[in-house]
This record gives structure tokens, sequence and C-alpha cells, in this order.
């Protein structure tokens, strides 16, 4: 399972919602709309979260950062190495 | 399997990437009026303000449209559909066929007076270049020209109220209707954003009209059912027109927009509408729409691609789309117009500092605007989508 590190720059993000409407098991938009991150159980939410994921949630939470129109999400790899944003 | 899209921006680009996912041996083409390669419309008040450079507003590469397979047709205009050939004739000669053609076009700017020097507009990104040289130019000015104005009262038109706040250029805004957005916010929404936006130095003029810019060769007044007012830029945000002669000669059933079911199909087989260009009916709210804003034609291009693909899914989604004027957070949820509302409650006022108005219609809750009040927003989403009867809430 690869672990990776999501992070939305809340400076960026405007509540577009295009990582909700995305991946809802992985992002919300909070009471400021703002994006969050959410933890695998759905239970913490945070501007920046890392995730043990299957590959398949991987490519998921990669999509929802690539739909972000104001480019406000990142993901990271468990070396730190940028796979988006 | 031949699939042709006239429209590059984010509705045509994602069912490109979508079709590409599902049917890898697809020819896929992109047929787009822009010579640009997709960029973000929504960041483009970003890179005006400065808070971004130019090259991050571009969504996709150049190398990625030769990865995905997909061809790019850009700068050219589809001039006919022969829906019975099936075969689309662009500008310049040439012909392509397609098996499934989907129209994810948009509009054209609505125009004021000539493009005369200091009019600006904001659509594309030739617009945000051409808008950050004259708010440079403006900005030059000594303090008596050092003046802006602003036409309509909808979303681009406050986006220049943004602008000229961030660099003090005093400015004056003039909009047909008493408030905000088509009328659409309530006189006590209105009320919060005016105060925050006259403490920015810019002037509200609602319910007036303009009839004319006056200059020698630059902008130098703007002529008004109030008054004239000197100002030497004027930003122009009175909506967009889509072009529909091409649908209406091959046979598509238009109405405002090209009208379609809950699946983006036409009335004609094998072509499709999504995004700003279709008027679809949206399950959720009842009737049928137009939407023109991103998250819509994002999630339409995905959805009508698994149609066009041949697995047929309906699309539905509770429609949002949010601003910030001068600091001041709006939201829109689902339908919020007032013509199809029987009646509007609010909650929350400007003294308050935040105001909810929530649209009914036939009992239940179909729309919201939200300002200052986003806390608001998962709730009433949710009541939208689970078509809650507003007497429960």
């Amino acid at each position: 399972m690869p672990q990776i590190t999501v992070k939305v720059d809340h400076a960026a993000c405007s509540g577009v919602g295009s990582c909700e409407q995305t991946a809802p098991a992985f992002f919300k938009l909070d009471s400021a709309n703002r994006a969050m991150v959410l933890s695998k159980d759905g239970v913490e939410s945070a501007a920046e979260q890392t995730l043990s994921v299957s590959d398949d949630e991987a490519k998921l939470i990669v999509e929802a950062a690539e739909s972000c129109p104001m480019i406000a999400i990142s993901v990271f790899d468990d070396a730190g190495g940028k796979i988006y944003g | 399997m031949r699939y042709v899209i006239i429209g590059g921006g984010i509705a045509g680009t994602s069912a490109a990437e979508e079709l590409r996912k599902i049917d890898p041996d697809a020819e896929v083409t992109i047929v787009s009026m822009e010579e640009h390669r997709l960029y973000s419309r929504v960041l483009l008040p970003r890179y005006v303000k400065g808070s971004l450079p130019r090259e991050r507003c571009f969504l996709k590469t150049e190398a990625w449209y030769e990865d995905q397979n997909i061809e790019r047709v850009f700068g050219v205009r589809a001039e006919s559909i022969d829906a019975g050939s099936k075969t689309v004739s662009l500008s310049g000669g040439r012909k392509l066929k397609f098996d499934k053609l989907l129209l994810a076009t948009s509009g054209d700017v609505l125009t004021f007076a000539d493009r005369m020097h200091g009019v600006s507009y904001l659509r594309t990104i030739d617009d945000a270049d051409h808008l950050l040289q004259l708010l440079n130019e403006c900005d030059a000015l000594d303090n008596e020209r050092r003046r802006a104005g602003i036409i309509g009262g909808s979303f681009i038109a406050v986006e220049y109220l943004n602008f000229f706040a961030q660099r003090n250029i005093p400015g004056d805004l003039f909009m047909l209707e008493e408030t905000f957005f088509g009328g659409a916010l309530d006189v006590e929404s209105f009320a919060i954003l005016r105060s925050r936006i006259e403490s920015e130095g810019a002037k509200l003029h609602p319910k007036s009209s303009v009839s004319g810019i006056r200059g020698k060769g630059r902008v130098e007044e703007v002529v008004t059912d109030k008054g004239n007012f000197s100002l030497s830029l004027i930003g122009v945000g009175i909506g967009i027109r889509a072009d529909h002669r091409l649908s209406r000669a091959a046979g598509l059933n238009v109405n405002v927009g090209i009208v379609t079911n809950e699946f983006l199909e036409t009335n004609v087989p094998d072509i499709y509408a999504a995004g700003d260009v279709a008027e679809f009916y949206d399950t959720l709210v009842g009737r049928h729409v137009v939407v023109g804003n991103w998250l819509n034609a994002q999630a339409q291009g995905k959805t009508v691609a698994k149609t066009v693909a041949g697995e047929r899914t309906a699309f539905s989604a509770v429609r949002a789309y949010s601003t910030n004027v001068c600091g001041v957070e709006v939201i829109f949820i689902g339908d919020t117009d007032l013509r199809h509302s029987q009646r509007t409650l609010i909650r929350g006022s400007a003294e308050e500092g935040g105001v909810t108005q929530i649209f009914i219609r036939d009992d239940r809750i179909v729309g919201a605007t939200l300002v200052n009040r986003n806390a608001d927003r998962a709730m009433i989403t949710e009541t939208i989508r689970e078509r809650v009867l507003a007497a429960e809430i």
C-alpha cells in the first residue's frame, strides 16, 4: 500500500468542490467552504494528511487533485517527491 | 470508433480524457476556436491580481494531448454539422467524420460599444492579458484620471471590483438590477456586500443603465441615466451568448441552450451536449436548466463520456458556485432562479453579518444563496440532493 501525503493550500482553495465531487471519501468542504483531506476512516479532517492507500485510491486522489481548477491540491509520495501539484 | 468533441474547455477536455480511459483504441478529436490548450478560467482572477504566473493557469501541457493520443484541432471553427452523413465541416475546409459527436462549446462574451481602448472583457486568457495591461496603464495615471468603471452586476462584474480594490483604483459599478447576480440576491445579502464594497472605495449604482462609452480613441467617460462619469478603464461583465446557428441547422432542439435529457443526449441520435451550452434536464430540481460554471462543466464532461461510449449514465449533481467579493464569501447552491421559485426564506440578516436565502418550489428546497454563511452549504446541498420537504428542516 503506497503512503501518500495530500495537502490543500487553503490560500488558493476557493471552495469549488471538484475534489469532493471526484473523491468524496477523501475530500470534504468544511464549514469555512475550504477543502479538507479526510483520514481513511473519514473521521479526522485536516489541510494535510498522510494516508496509506491502495493503488486505485491513490489514483483517485491524484485525479481529484488534478480536477481542482485552483491548483490548490498537492500530492507527495512517501519519499516526499511530488506526484502532482 | 470516432469521437469528435467541439469545444476545448473543461467540459470537452474532461470528456476526451474520460473517453480515452474507457476506449483506448478510439479516435478522439477536440475542435476548439481558441488556440490555447486547456487553462483554468477560474484561475484568471488570480493571474490578473499577480498572485499566480500566467503559465500556471494552464491545466494541460502540450505533451498531454499527444500522450493521450487526443487530436487537437485548435484555432478553427466548426461551420456545419451534417447529422445524416455524420460529418463536421471546419473553417479551412477540413471535414471530420464522426460516430458520436459532443457539443461542449460555451458562448461569446457580450460586448458593449466597440472594443475601444480601455474597455475590458474577461472571458479568455487573452482577455486577462489585456486587462492586466489596462490596469497597469490606469495605475500609472494621475489621481484625477485614475478611475475605473464596471458595467454589469454578475460574477464577472464583481471580479472587477476585486481587481480595482486591490490597486486602490476608485470605481463605479452600474447595473440594471436592484441587487447582484441578476437580482438573485435578496436585499439583506446585497446590503452586506454593498457596505463592504463601498468601504473599499467603490460606488454601486443599482437600477442604472449605461447608454454609451465616450472617448477619443480611448475611454474617457461613461454615459448613464445617473449622469456622466469620467474614467479611463471600464470592465464589462454583462454575460455571454452562445451562437446556436450551427446546432439549429443540424436539427438540434435549441431553447436557451441545446436541449438534452438527463443523459445529456440531444434529440438527434449520436449527438450530445455538455457544459455551458447544454440546457439539460436537472432531475434534482425538476426542470431544464443552463448552468455556466466550472464544476458543472467538468462533471458533465466526465458523465457524458460514459453515455457517449455506450454506458448510459444520468447526470445528477447539486450545482454550486462560490465567489469572494472584497472578502465576503458568496455561495450559490442549486436552482437560484427567482422566476422558478414559489417563495424564499431568509435566515440571518445584514445586521448579523450573514444571510442565507432559501429558494422553495413545490414545497421542496431547490436552491440557496449564502453570504458569509458558508457553514450552511453542506446541510442545504444535502436537502436538495435528498429532495427534502421544506417543512422538514
